[in-house]
């Protein structure tokens, strides 16, 4: 993982087509006064970002780079805000930046988050580009996990990914689950809040669940 | 890790609230996983596919095929887990493998640590050996060298590591590998090290110890070599 370096850093780049301007991890911690604990610390919360952890080799060895602007106001604001929260409500602050990522299909396939099988699910216009959004990873990632065990046709591929990308991995259904539900090679899906119990009929089979924010959390860390 | 056919003309019962959800093993025993409140393996276990729990004690021989996700962890013997490990605390004394990454509030670990991923922890005391396939992160990291010890990379606030004289006696006589601890990168603000080789050392206060070859040392306030060490190069960088 740790060889591939990663050229997302959210759509404010995208557009410039230029390379963002990089700092190195020692002028950072120079620059802002934060020390290593530190910047391992806010990493492991994820307030810094993974992705803007950049791997480069100089004469000195491998070294870490970030962007420049984005890596800077964020530990401005990190320093700012922590003498008000901590760091786990600082890190629900920040997370929604995620969803702002854009990822290239072949990055997605070379690193082995989603397979070309799955990324054939796309319907044709959502990625002529070759870009995949944060919301239609996580459903496709979602439909992928869904369907490890049992082959499911492509109509309802195609219902399922329609159903998860309309739901999101917004934050207010972290608590949900997804169900496949087959009675007679028919499916169904749902997404259900996690904490009711639930009875399938006799006739009826749970195919297979999957909790959406495990889901967002296993996605976010294999994207790391 | 497959869907096991649920049991027929029962219907099948989903109760995702882990409330008074038990779930125990004495001799052997296979579970479908899930979250339960506690879990207890005597024996020799098998978890296929998931397993949440508040509380998780093992002793004996523990699989589990999916990611494990625990408050707290208490292990003696061997747990193997195929996906990812989140503890609040975890306790180990024997062998844990996880194939993928390892998040832990406090970790201690006694015996053989295995990951497949990075390892990070806020507070860690590792005693024994590991091989960690990516970061080792954590803000206090003490290493007790009691067998070979690897990680790509280690960063943490403060790490020291210390080795056995004991050990060090016994290693003669026995085919373990030398107790060393080998790492590409090691950053930290306070680090203490001795029988360790790196090819980079970075922090503000650094200590290099007996047994030590490093390749390069970047430190910012103080360094100690002790006579044993072997430095390539030292560079101070700003103050």
């Amino acid at each position: 993982m740790d060889s591939v370096t990663v050229f997302c850093y959210g759509l404010a780049m995208e557009g410039s087509g230029m390379e963002p301007e990089l700092i190195s991890k020692k002028e950072l911690l120079e620059i802002t006064g934060i020390s290593y604990g530190q910047l391992y610390r806010w990493k492991r919360k994820q307030l810094i970002p993974e992705a803007w952890f950049i791997r480069r080799s100089t004469f000195t060895g491998q070294e870490t780079f970030f962007p420049r602007e984005l890596v800077l106001a964020r530990v401005r604001r990190i320093l700012e805000m922590k003498e008000d929260l901590s760091l786990d409500e600082l890190a629900e602050k920040f997370a929604p930046e995620l969803y702002e990522l854009v990822w290239r299909r072949e990055e997605l396939t070379a690193r082995r988050i989603v397979s070309e099988q799955t990324l054939g699910m796309l319907p044709g216009d959502g990625a002529a580009d070759g870009r995949v959004s944060f919301r239609m990873l996580f459903a496709l990632y979602a439909a992928e996990k869904l369907q490890r065990h049992e082959r499911m046709p492509p109509a309802e591929q195609r219902a399922l990914l329609q159903l998860l990308k309309a739901e999101g991995p917004a934050r207010e259904d972290e608590d949900k689950e997804v169900l496949w539900v087959r009675k007679a090679g028919i499916s169904l899906f749902l997404v259900v809040p996690i904490g009711g119990e639930l009875r399938v009929e006799t006739g009826a089979r749970l195919a297979a669940r999957l909790k959406l924010r495990d889901c967002l959390q296993e996605l976010t860390n294999k994207l790391a | 890790m497959s869907m096991k056919p649920l049991k027929e003309g029962t219907g099948f019962v989903y109760s995702p609230a882990a409330r008074g959800r038990r779930l125990k093993i004495m001799g052997a025993g296979e579970s479908l996983g899930g979250e339960f409140e506690t879990v207890g393996i005597m024996g020799e276990g098998i978890v296929h596919g998931d397993l949440q729990a508040d509380v998780f004690k093992a002793m004996g021989t523990c699989r589990v095929d999916g990611s494990a996700d625990l408050r707290e962890g208490r292990v003696q013997g061997d747990l193997t887990v195929e996906g990812s490990l989140r503890a609040g605390t975890f306790k180990g004394l024997g062998q844990l493998t996880v194939r993928g990454g390892v998040s832990a509030g406090r970790l201690k670990m006694q015996g053989h640590l295995e990951t497949g991923a990075f390892c990070e922890v806020e507070e860690a005391e590792l005693s024994g050996g590991f091989r960690i396939g990516g970061l080792l992160s954590a803000d206090r990291l003490d290493v007790n060298l009691y067998g070979p010890c690897e990680a790509k990379e280690i960063g943490c606030g403060r790490i020291e590591v210390k080795r056995s004289r004991i050990m060090d006696l016994k290693r003669r006589f026995t085919s373990m590998g030398p107790s060393v601890l080998k790492a590409g990168l090691i950053e930290g603000d306070e680090i203490r090290l001795s029988y360790t080789e790196a090819s980079v050392v970075r922090g503000n206060r650094v200590t290099i110890g007996p047994g030590c070859v490093i390749g390069r040392v970047e430190y910012a306030r103080t360094l100690e070599k002790s006579r044993g060490a072997f430095v390539g190069s030292e560079v101070r960088v700003r103050s």
